[in-house]
């Protein structure tokens, strides 16, 4: 027993501690980053920088809570239409909440509820149809930005709640409300995972479903939970795009699909289920907005940015599909 | 022609599933190749079809040396297979299955006329000309089986492998692979019989080679053979008839826990029923696939929904979840595919049932993980730290923890070591003692016969072919006992 504790204390046990061990890539790359971003760009280290760089990763934190609790629920899961659920709660949320603050928390209510409802749809199908769940998502995601199309007739018009608005602005220091909103979520929803009885349940189901399935554990109504609250949480970072960008464009929450899934790849959830943690994806999330934001300073055009992510996030794919077989 | 095995040996690991096979075949021989579960059978037709290699020793075809890599080289010689697990493709009709192997083209494309012809000719030599451009996935299981071989035949063997095709046939279906049989020997066909069915050896075979445990105990003339003989070579041990005299036990005034009414089983269209008493150890037996994986996983609701009498009361059993909520476990083998999560931690592992289901958290892992006999460092390990037997030992303690009224085990020690095996054994004998009941299937008889001496009430069924064939109680528990019903020893009368 005492090797152990010697083994897993100082930075050498915190390397080898399976806990955080996830973790390290993605803190290594962010200092890194910031370092590099500085000498790059003087400025970029600067308090007010980073924190506008947390308030952006915060709405990708958010959605990526979502995409996390679908691959922890294994089988290959992946949701595409995280984007387009975002994209139509961000046009049709301030349409619902009708621009005052009162009629927000109306329209969290009927979006959340709206998106586990999509969701869970979703689940259903991938679960009951045997729809393969890449397939099942993408298409649900062309249906919800068809509704959207439908109800804003393409030209979205609305008034966006002051509180909304206000999220962009910084309340704590220079940390900006929706970074505060956001980590509220992100602790409410890594509580749900390690506390409850559906958050364990989902890493069992997700680690091995048949065997799940002879433990007695309900493994459709587990995986079905999670595609449902996959969009719950879409619907939540749709509200927080608008309220950041200030106006409405027509499919303005599309990127964070990939996004999210880069994050929570990039934040060691493995996409076979069973592992992972929401700090991994929200550490996930900050590096992919502080590459982002380097490239932007660069003054890079927006087609290579996406190269660069996409060669990025290919590599660090490889990489942990890499470690697994070395495992194996 | 001749085809000789010399000192064949293949390891897989540390097993060594077949040590020094040696045998020689001649020319119009049909010999059969049999022996229980992991004689080696299987692993020896495998080596001639080219699907395995040999560690060691060497085949000769015709004085010359028969060396091949894949089935395709194996083609190339001459020697076809028949796939125990069948391998025909659904999707396809019966003429495009046939011909897969030798597609026949013209100009560049199928020539689908020609592969019709060549198909009936095929299935006129099975009498099931009327199969012609049907697809397969309509077709019931026993007509698969001769299209199997009708796959093999088309090929023109010179020696052709048959891997147990007969298992699922009807009785006049048996008769046209009799004569299917005699006409490849007149032809000069070598024949390689495997089957664990010795009515079949009997009436098909002119030679058996027997298998045990890998080694080669010897080729006899099946004329020279009775039936009994032929089993005690398999078990390797003597028996007579005499052994089989059944104790009487009363078993009337025991406690039932569970009626299991008609259970069905669909491949075999027949129906189980079986009584277990409160504290008893039943042991099944039987060679592989005959019903009683389904059997078992029946009665935890993992086929179709069943109706049984549990401690007295009718129960519906829809799911596992009702299952376990009643007071039933399921310990299956296939620790990979339905019993580890190894993403997971020991402790999770170890707490699935009792802790998220019946929502009584265990207090002490530790002390139950000892109980148990399982070797590891800390409960927050992934579970894939412990060597397989540990791992297992973490299942069935999962299970045993949440006070099981029963509990279903589909081979639980698969390939786990000698000391694990008994310390499985005896957590299953503890929970005897504090009144559970024990449903095993083992493919191992051995393990059979010593676990059911460990246990105060036990009893042996034997499975044949979808029901059960015999109960043994007592001193009737015997390996060569066991050997004997496994082969369906009532029916090859008839041999």
């Amino acid at each position: 027993m005492n090797e152990n504790i010697a083994k897993n204390t100082g930075i050498a046990g915190l390397l080898k501690n399976e806990k955080y061990k996830d973790f390290i890539p993605s803190i290594v790359i962010m200092i890194v980053l910031i370092i590099g971003g500085n000498l790059l760009n003087p400025g970029f280290a600067s308090i007010n920088n980073l924190c506008n760089i947390l308030a952006r990763a915060s709405i990708l934190a958010v959605a990526c809570i979502g995409q996390a609790f679908v691959m922890i629920s294994g089988n290959a899961g992946i949701d595409m239409s995280i984007g387009a659920m975002m994209s139509l709660t961000a046009l049709i949320g301030p349409m619902v909440s009708k621009g005052t603050n009162e009629g927000l928390v109306v329209a969290i209510i009927v979006f959340m509820v709206l998106g586990f409802v999509i969701g869970a749809i979703n689940g259903l199908c991938i679960q009951f149809l045997k729809i393969p769940s890449l397939v099942m998502t993408l298409a649900m995601s062309v249906v919800i930005s068809g509704l959207t199309l439908g109800l804003t007739r393409g030209q979205p018009i609305m008034t966006i709640p002051k509180a909304l608005l206000n999220l962009g602005m910084p309340v704590l220091g220079r940390i900006r409300g929706m970074t505060i909103v956001a980590a509220v979520i992100v602790v409410i929803m890594i509580l749900f995972l390690k506390k409850t009885n559906f958050g364990r349940s989902l890493y069992i189901v997700g680690s091995n479903r048949n065997a799940a399935k002879l433990a007695g554990l309900r493994v459709n109504l587990i995986v079905v939970g999670a595609y449902g609250i996959s969009l719950m949480m879409a619907a939540l970072a749709g509200l927080m795009l608008v309220g950041y960008v200030g106006s409405a464009q027509l499919n303005m929450g599309d990127e964070y699909t990939l996004l999210s899934v880069a994050s929570v790849v990039i934040g060691g959830i493995k996409l076979t289920g069973g592992k992972g943690s929401l700090i991994g994806g929200v550490l996930g999330a900050m590096v992919l907005f502080l590459l982002t934001s380097i490239l932007v300073a660069l003054g890079m055009p927006s087609g290579v940015r996406q190269l660069i992510q996409g060669v990025v996030l290919l590599m660090i794919v490889l990489a942990n599909s890499r470690e697994a077989k070395l495992r194996a | 022609m001749e085809l000789v095995c010399n000192q064949v040996t293949k390891r897989f690991g540390s097993v060594v599933a077949l040590s020094n096979a040696t045998m020689t075949i001649k020319t119009g021989e049909v010999r059969a190749l049999v022996g229980g579960n992991g004689s080696g059978k299987s692993t020896l037709s495998k080596i001639l079809g080219g699907i395995l290699y040999c560690d060691e020793g060497e085949i000769t075809m015709d004085g010359e040396r028969y060396e091949v890599s894949s089935p395709k080289e194996a083609k190339a010689k001459g020697i076809i297979m028949t796939s125990q697990e069948l391998s025909l493709l659904n999707n396809l009709t019966v003429e495009e299955n046939m011909c897969l192997c030798d597609l026949d083209v013209k100009g560049g494309f199928v020539d689908r006329s020609q592969m019709r012809k060549r198909t009936r000719e095929v299935l006129k030599l099975i009498g099931k000309e009327e199969l012609l451009n049907l697809r397969i996935d309509k077709m019931p299981a026993n007509e698969k089986y001769l299209l199997e071989l009708a796959k093999a035949l088309i090929q023109k063997p010179q020696v052709l492998i048959v891997d147990e095709v007969t298992s699922a046939l009807y009785k006049s279906d048996v008769e046209v692979v009799e004569k299917l049989l005699n006409q490849l020997k007149e032809e000069g066909v070598i024949v390689l019989f495997i089957s664990h069915r010795l009515n079949e050896v009997f009436a098909f075979c002119d030679t058996v080679t027997v298998l045990r445990n890998g080694d080669t105990v010897g080729t006899f003339q099946v004329k020279d053979l009775d039936e009994n003989t032929l089993i005690s070579y398999m078990s390797g041990r003597d028996i007579t008839e005499e052994i089989m005299v059944s104790d009487s036990i009363d078993e009337s005034d025991l406690e039932i826990v569970l009626r299991t009414g008609k259970v069905h089983l669909p491949r075999f269209h027949k129906e189980v029923e079986l009584d277990v008493h409160k504290s008893e150890f039943i042991g099944v037996a039987g060679l592989d696939g005959q019903g009683q994986t389904t059997f078992l996983r029946s009665l935890f609701g993992l086929e179709s929904t069943v109706n049984v009498e549990f401690d007295g009361k009718p129960l519906t059993i829809s799911s596992p979840r009702k299952a376990v909520k009643a007071g039933f476990a399921f310990v299956s083998g296939d620790r990979e595919k339905e019993g580890t999560f190894k993403e997971r931690s020991i402790a999770e592992n170890f707490a699935v049932v009792s802790d998220m289901l019946l929502k009584k958290k265990p207090k002490n892992i530790d002390d139950y993980l000892k109980k148990a006999g399982v070797k590891y460092n800390r409960c927050e390990d992934l579970i894939i730290s412990l060597s397989g037997g540990n791992q297992q030992k973490v299942v069935i303690a999962r299970w045993t923890s949440s006070n099981p009224k029963i509990i279903l085990a589909d081979d639980p020690t698969k390939g786990i070591d000698i000391q694990a095996r008994r310390d499985v054994h005896e957590t299953f004998r503890q929970l005897l003692d504090k009144g559970s009941s024990v449903v095993m299937i083992s493919s191992d008889d051995e393990e059979l016969v010593e676990t059911s001496k460990m246990m105060p009430l036990s009893r042996i069924i034997v499975m044949y072919e979808g029901e059960i064939v015999k109960t043994l109680r007592g001193s009737e528990i015997t390996v060569e006992n066991i050997a004997a019903y496994s082969s369906g020893k009532q029916k090859c009368k008839v041999g």
